[in-house]
């Protein structure tokens, strides 16, 4: 306070030195800018990372199964476990179209497009662009061969987009922490009954429905829960929280009174009995 | 039994025959783009490309398929890289380029990242891989991963059968040289998007190893002109 009382003769000169008064205005400035760059560029090295991984893994998974030595040898109905976990652990973070090019690598190398199935793609002996499936019958289609010569049999196809229905299309680095994302295999029914339930696809449709209102209910349940922890009413910390209450009666010894009116008529200005000296306060000061 | 063999010799020469075709092409297609190559390389007969690479079982031994090319002086000076005040006498933009057919019989992840490793680590600027197989879309990307060292090329077999450029309908296109550019703008007093563009992906651009940015001159045939030239640029 004192020195700005007091400010020194203001030269006319230019002033040759700004830089003493600016220097730690201009240090932080540059230090904040620097930290915002830094903080941005590792955000892209991440996900430059990630999508690291990512293309690892794909060419880590065209090579699957191992061990087709093994016995009994594994098949796409029963893979190895190793296999299996490797598979569903490193699927998790990518997105269908990074599936996608999993499957044409695959097919690219001669293999069935499904990760854990050992046995080579098919190829359609024909040219021409389109395949009759299933002539004659009921369940008849007109599929493109491309998308045929795909898989090594219908099965593994049906495996295949198991495993794509449940992949996720937001971008990989925003689930990479999460571990709630669980990729779980086709689940393989009885060879002999395997055929009449799985071709169903409205019990399929409705399956994923009950899992979507699943993971729905979960969501509402940890949304109240995590509501109920803010307002402070869960029956846990609720009961930490309890305090003895103990009501006391008030002792009265004379009769009661009438009101009556106060005597000097600012009954008004009384606030539950107090009178506010604010004003009057204020009054008597401004007069003295 | 002799039917059969019969088969495979005729399946095998035609192989040979087209990977020879391919071969040359690829030495063309260097010497087009200002490699030092000489004659004798780039126009290899047939015979002596069998008696060079068919292996005892009568196949192209792909694995002998590769050679490297060093930048005319004419060619390093064409693509000099602008001087700054820091670095007066900068290198160019081109280098030795390698060049290798596929020896396996996939092209995926793996084979392309294998490549890209190998031209990174021996100092390759520029690398061309061959393939006589599809390539899968992850090994294309692949590719950008090795763009800060080295500039690696893919190629199918199928298209390297004819030399596009030899081709009676595809005019000369020449590459502007960075001041060759400047000059072009400064002429027609144009910003590089006022001009016309061609796509990086397309196949005389391909074959010339145009990279974004850079300034193609097209020069036709013209009955009214003699010769019209119209300048493209690289997106």
């Amino acid at each position: 306070m004192d020195t700005q009382a007091k400010p020194p003769p203001k030269g006319i000169l230019k002033k040759t030195n700004p830089i003493a008064e600016t220097t730690s205005a201009e240090l932080d400035a540059a230090t904040k800018a620097r930290n915002l760059a830094i903080h941005h560029a590792s955000i892209i090295h991440d996900r430059r990372k990630i999508s690291d991984t990512i293309s690892d893994a794909v060419i880590a998974l065209s090579k699957l199964p191992s061990g087709a030595s093994a016995t009994p040898p594994p098949s796409a109905a029963s893979p190895s476990d190793d296999d299996a976990v490797s598979f569903t652990s490193q699927i998790r973070l990518f997105q269908p179209s990074d599936y996608d090019e999993l499957i044409e690598e695959r097919n690219c190398l001669g293999k069935c497009g499904y990760v854990l199935c050992p046995k080579p793609r098919i190829k359609v002996n024909q040219t021409g662009e389109f395949k009759l499936v299933n002539f004659g019958r009921k369940d008849f289609a007109i599929v493109p061969k491309k998308e045929m010569e795909r898989w090594c049999s219908q099965a593994c196809a049906r495996r295949a987009m198991y495993i794509k229905v449940q992949l996720n299309e937001t971008a990989a680095w925003e689930r990479a922490g999460i571990e709630g994302i669980q990729i779980e295999l086709y689940q393989e029914a009885s060879s002999s009954g395997n055929r009449g339930k799985t071709s169903d696809p409205a019990g399929e449709i409705a399956k994923d429905l009950r899992s979507l209102k699943l993971e729905a209910d979960r969501k509402a349940a940890s949304d109240a829960r995590e509501l109920a922890l803010e307002r402070g009413d869960t029956g846990e910390k609720a009961q930490k929280r309890r305090v003895a209450v103990k009501v006391k009666e008030k002792d009265v010894s004379n009769a009661p009174a009438e009101p009556s009116l106060d005597q000097n008529n600012d009954g008004h200005l009384l606030l539950e009995g107090y009178k506010p000296k604010f004003d009057a306060q204020q009054q008597k000061d401004h007069v003295g | 039994m002799a039917d059969q063999e019969d088969a495979n010799r005729e399946a095998n020469e035609r192989s040979i025959v087209r990977t020879w075709r391919a071969w040359r092409t690829v030495h063309e297609m260097a010497a087009d783009r200002g490699y030092e190559l000489t004659q004798e390389e780039v126009n290899l007969p047939l015979e002596r490309f069998r008696e060079r690479y068919i292996s005892n079982e009568g196949t192209v031994n792909r694995s002998l398929l590769k050679f490297s090319a060093r930048p005319s002086d004419d060619m390093m000076r064409k693509f000099q890289k602008p001087a700054t005040p820091n670095d007066p006498s900068p290198g160019s933009d081109c280098g030795t380029i390698w060049i290798e057919f596929l020896d396996e019989s996939t092209l995926g992840a793996e084979q392309m990242r294998k490549f890209g490793k190998f031209c990174a680590e021996h100092n390759y600027a520029a690398g061309v891989l061959v393939s006589n197989v599809a390539v899968s879309s992850s090994a294309k990307k692949e590719i950008a991963k090795f763009a800060q060292w080295t500039a690696i090329e893919w190629f199918l077999e199928d298209d390297l059968l004819i030399n596009i450029t030899h081709h009676d309908l595809v005019p000369r296109h020449v590459i502007l040289s960075r001041d060759e550019k400047a000059a072009l703008l400064k002429r027609y007093r144009l910003k590089e998007t006022q001009l016309p563009r061609i796509l990086v992906r397309d196949p005389v651009a391909k074959y010339l190893g145009m990279k974004r940015g850079q300034v193609v001159k097209i020069i036709r045939k013209s009955e009214t002109a003699g010769r019209y030239a119209s300048y493209r640029l690289c997106v």
